[in-house]
């Protein structure tokens, strides 16, 4: 599964798809503050993307990869 | 793991040269030659990462398949990219208004072709 | 020759064949609407597979065609007989292409100036139509969309990113502010857009932002796209354009100077001198693409066409206004207000002094602007017709070898398969050899009986015989039926033949085709093309009158020529019907006598039938003069022994004033011959079932000499006897049996019968035979071997060369 959830985080792995937007909003909609690991994360369609920044979900850790990295910090971190 | 990339085109010949170039980027290449056939492919189960379809097709061309394609529940969001040549701008925008991501210039070289596949199947 | 090279010019000749069908269905039915996209699909389907090759004078040909084709096809232009011929002339010199690359990998290099030719022709039919030319100029009337294109965001980037892009433009980088807002509804066409900016060629910095303040997530709608990109790209226009090509509308691009990256902090974004203001589709000429340009190229074409246009003053001074507004908008789109207000000022004086000449002096400066720079300037319109070449008849000399064998089946789109023809050819000899090592098992359980004595195993034997045999001759079937083809395959060549051949002798003809459905197998098939071919020039240069002709014997001024095919049991039937001049079996029985074919003697006890039959004979030919049609050096004894290699036989009649009907019959499959054995001097022969009539066996007494040969007297029919042995020249006498009897094949050979005497006749067998390879090819005498279940080799005589 390229999104895992667990108890109160979630973690990315790979690439979230578009398809999995619908399930990430569901999850983040029950929750206070969750936890985001986007270390293994190689892409993001924004469809997710728009759900974080929608949620002012919090980032634990950022993406390894240094240009994804910088896209998203750029849209979640202000 | 290899994306898959579904190829729809009435032409043996212009299958046999897309497939031999993506087959040597490393993808899995599926192929059907018109867009019932395609359509029959996708309803049975198979979930390609791409589908790059021409458009004047028999039985069912490009333009109905992407309309139809779109309608199927696993496919709203799969790229489509349409083959046309040079003189059939005006396909490309209606395309578009259907649902295709993009299109293909025909000829394409093998170069191009991988290029452009790269830019819209993420991880590929 | 590569694979992917084989497989074009099995599918070019596939959708030639095609195209001209369609071509001659198109004309009966002109203007068809399924016909017309059909034609289209082919021809489009052609030049987009040779595009795949470096072939760019077939490439140029058949894009001239396919415009050609789109413009008749979407009722632009008309549909005319030049359409066909022009059409029809494009696809020969394709496949006089794929000739000689299928003969030599490539084409000679000496097609350039066919190529252009052709093209050009093809061209010169299309109508270019003023009006929907220019309604299919690219408006660009949201240009207003532009004017405020910057946010405040280019203020937050950080400080040392606008250092490094000043540094690069310093040195002459481009740099480009790019603004993204990708459509609402993009990820149901497939779209990513963060995937599409993370790869921006000259990627230097980026940032997304909300287009509207997020709401609650519960009223979220993942799937609907509220999101912006901006970026700082080190690229050239073009290729950021390039990278953008499938969302145009949805991207902007500023260019960046020096002087701006080093303050931009605090100022409010206006377009200013150091800042242009691009988007892909509102380009400035330097960015103008090709197409762009060959687009605006042939607006200013058209729009000089206009004016060149004679009218009364009134319609003039509508078109300068029209031309004027097509013009100023072209300027307007291109953002060139200088060239804008000069086209205002020529229309002005266009209207005053109600020439055309200001105007058309604008756009000679406008083509000196925006052609060069795009290269090459693609002219349509006037073009010297030149005399396009009569095109030779070459339907006789495709020699496609079809690498299709298709079941065909009449409802439903069948579901067929491409497969290599050396694939079932290996599949059929396999069968043959299962076939004939099957034929061993029965020896095998008479050896068990007889040798060994054991019947039981021997009974055991036979019955998984009796199984095997059945599933290898289902099996051999079954291949055969892989290998039918439908007659088709030949007939759909000769609408075209015949509306050439007619048209060069100035004959009216009207082709009917019946029975095109009926199969036969491939060889057959593929044999009987060429005679049909020969058939057909023949009837329609010497058989089919001229419309004058014909009126003045009161037959209708078209002639009809009807090919049909019946299958009648295990034969294929062909009938060439026209309803012509006929035969006259007098003027065919003095060329006869002249040629010396026939004595005298034989030309008085001639029948009308038989004397016709003489065409057939070898070194006859009854055109006066040899035209250059069907005169070719050969006449119907090729057409006879083409024939008759296949063992199929040949039949006319005629009636003169009414016409010549020719029927040709064929085995519906080569494959498995039935011959009957023969023993003589204890050898063994196999003679084919189609040439036996009779077996007989005939007291010595009944053989009387006749004129110094042997002959007998069969149901009160003389027939001549000849002996096997002494035709095969083996030194021994036919031996008779108890009762003094000889054994008699009668044999059909031609219209005669003949009795072949030998020693014995054993039984008849299905055999496939083979053809003799190497030295031993050059044996006339035989027409194959076959294999026989015990291992032993039968010859099957080849009669027409024994006897």
């Amino acid at each position: 599964m390229p999104i895992e959830y667990r108890k109160n985080q979630v973690q990315f792995r790979d690439i979230a798809t578009v398809e999995e937007a619908e399930q990430l909003l569901g999850w983040l909609q029950n929750r206070k503050s969750p936890r985001i690991d986007l270390s293994q994360c190689t892409h993001m369609h924004p469809a997710n993307l728009q759900v974080l920044m929608a949620a002012k979900a919090k980032i634990t850790t950022w993406p390894a990869d240094e240009g994804l990295r910088a896209w998203l910090q750029s849209a979640l971190s202000a | 793991m290899s994306k898959t990339i579904l190829i729809v085109d009435d032409s043996a010949t212009m299958i046999m040269s897309i497939k031999t170039t993506l087959e040597m980027g490393g993808y899995k290449v599926e192929s059907a030659g018109d867009g019932l056939q395609a359509l029959n492919k996708l309803k049975t189960g198979l979930k390609p990462d791409l589908i790059i379809t021409d458009v004047n097709m028999p039985n069912m061309g490009g333009m109905e398949f992407i309309q139809n394609a779109r309608a199927l529940p696993g496919l709203r969001f799969t790229p489509i990219l349409t083959l046309t040549t040079e003189s059939h701008a005006s396909k490309r925008e209606e395309a578009k208004k259907l649902g295709a991501t993009g299109w293909l210039v025909k000829p394409v070289s093998g170069n191009d072709l991988l290029k452009v596949v790269k830019q819209v199947v993420p991880g590929a | 020759m590569s694979p992917l090279l084989a497989q074009f010019q099995a599918e070019a000749s596939e959708v030639l064949e095609g195209i001209a069908l369609k071509l001659m269905q198109l004309e009966k039915q002109p203007g068809d609407p399924s016909l017309m996209n059909e034609l289209f699909r082919l021809v489009h389907t052609l030049k987009g597979n040779s595009g795949l090759f470096d072939f760019p004078e077939m490439t140029k040909v058949l894009h001239a065609a396919e415009d050609l084709m789109d413009s008749v096809r979407t009722g632009a232009t008309s549909q005319s007989q030049n359409f066909t011929d022009q059409i029809l002339d494009a696809m020969d010199f394709v496949g006089e292409l794929c000739r000689e690359i299928e003969a030599h990998g490539a084409y000679a290099p000496n097609h350039t100036a066919k190529s252009a030719q052709l093209a050009q022709a093809l061209r010169a039919l299309i109508s270019t139509d003023d009006e929907a030319d220019s309604n299919a100029t690219p408006a660009n009337s949201e240009a207003d969309s532009l004017a405020n294109p910057i946010p405040a965001e280019l203020a937050h980037v950080p400080r040392a990113v606008l250092d490094a892009a000043r540094l690069q433009v310093a040195e002459g980088a481009p740099c480009f502010w790019l603004t993204y807002k990708p459509d609402e509804a993009c990820f149901f066409q497939g779209d990513d857009p963060l995937f599409r900016v993370r790869q921006t060629p000259g990627h230097l910095w980026g940032k997304i932002v909300p287009t509207a303040p997020w709401p609650d997530l519960s009223a979220l709608d993942p799937f609907h796209c509220a999101l912006a990109f901006h970026s700082i790209a080190l690229a050239p226009l073009e290729e950021l354009a390039e990278h953008f090509q499938y969302m145009p509308d949805q991207v902007e691009f500023l260019a960046l100077s020096e002087a701006w990256l080093a303050h931009p902090e605090g100022q409010s974004i206006t377009p200013q001198p150091g800042l242009e203001l691009y988007s892909t589709s509102q380009v400035q000429t330097e960015g103008l693409s090709l197409e762009n340009s060959q687009y605006l190229a042939q607006l200013f074409h058209s729009q000089r066409q206009i004016l060149n246009l004679a009218g009364d003053a009134d319609t003039q001074r509508k078109r300068f206004q029209a031309v004027a507004d097509v013009l100023s908008k072209c300027c307007q789109s291109l953002g060139d207000t200088r060239a804008q207000s000069r086209v205002v000022e020529a229309c002005d004086e266009a209207l005053s002094s109600g020439s055309a000449a200001p105007l058309l002096a604008w756009l000679n400066d406008a083509n000196a602007i925006v052609v060069p720079k795009a290269g090459e300037a693609p002219t349509p319109g006037v073009v010297e017709s030149s005399p396009s070449e009569t095109s030779p008849l070459k339907a006789q000399d495709r020699s496609e070898e079809p690498s299709i064998v298709t079941a065909t089946t009449a409802s439903g789109p069948a579901k067929s398969l491409k497969v290599d023809q050396a694939k079932i050819d290996r599949l059929m000899n396999l069968i043959g050899e299962l076939v004939v090592s099957k034929n061993a098992i029965p020896y095998l359980a008479q050896r068990a009986e007889n040798q060994f004595g054991v019947r039981e195993l021997s009974r055991e034997i036979k019955t998984q015989y009796s199984v095997i045999n059945r599933i290898a001759e289902e099996m051999q079937d079954a291949i055969m039926q892989i290998r039918m083809l439908p007659v088709s395959f030949i007939f759909q060549r000769f609408p075209r033949l015949v509306r050439d051949i007619s048209r060069k002798l100035g004959k009216e003809v009207s082709l009917v085709l019946v029975g095109e459905d009926t199969e036969a197998d491939k060889n057959i098939i593929e044999s009987l093309a060429d005679p049909l071919i020969h058939i057909i020039r023949n009837s329609l240069d010497h058989g089919l009158e001229t419309p004058e002709v014909r009126k003045a014997q009161g037959k209708a001024a078209s002639g009809t020529l009807t090919i049909s095919a019946t299958q009648e049991a295990d034969r294929v039937l062909i009938e060439i019907t026209d309803d012509g001049k006929g035969i006259n079996p007098e003027v065919i029985k003095r060329k006869a006598y002249e040629k010396g074919l026939v004595d005298e003697e034989a030309l008085a006890r001639l029948t009308d039938l038989d004397a016709i039959q003489l065409i057939f004979a070898a070194g006859f030919s009854t055109a006066e003069t040899v035209s250059d049609l069907s005169g070719r050096g050969v006449g119907m004894d090729v057409v006879r022994s083409a024939v008759e290699r296949v063992n199929g036989t040949i039949q006319l009649e005629s009636e003169v004033g009414k016409g010549t009907r020719l029927r040709i019959s064929l085995p519906l499959s080569m494959a498995v011959t039935q011959v009957m054995i023969v023993e003589s001097d204890s050898q063994i022969f196999g003679i084919p079932m189609d040439h036996v009539v009779e077996t007989v066996r005939i007291p010595r007494a009944a053989i009387r000499t006749i004129k110094h040969s042997p002959t007998t007297i069969l149901r009160g029919r003389v027939v001549p006897l000849k002996s096997l042995n002494g035709l095969l020249q083996i030194a021994a006498a036919p031996k008779a049996n108890e009762q003094d009897e000889l054994a008699v094949l009668v044999v059909r050979l031609g219209t005669g019968v003949v009795g072949l005497i030998v020693d014995d006749f054993c039984e008849t067998v299905d055999v496939i035979q083979k053809p003799l390879l190497g030295i031993l090819s050059g044996l006339n005498v035989y027409s194959g071997s076959a294999l026989m279940g015990d291992g032993s080799v039968l010859m099957v005589l080849n009669l027409k060369e024994v006897i």
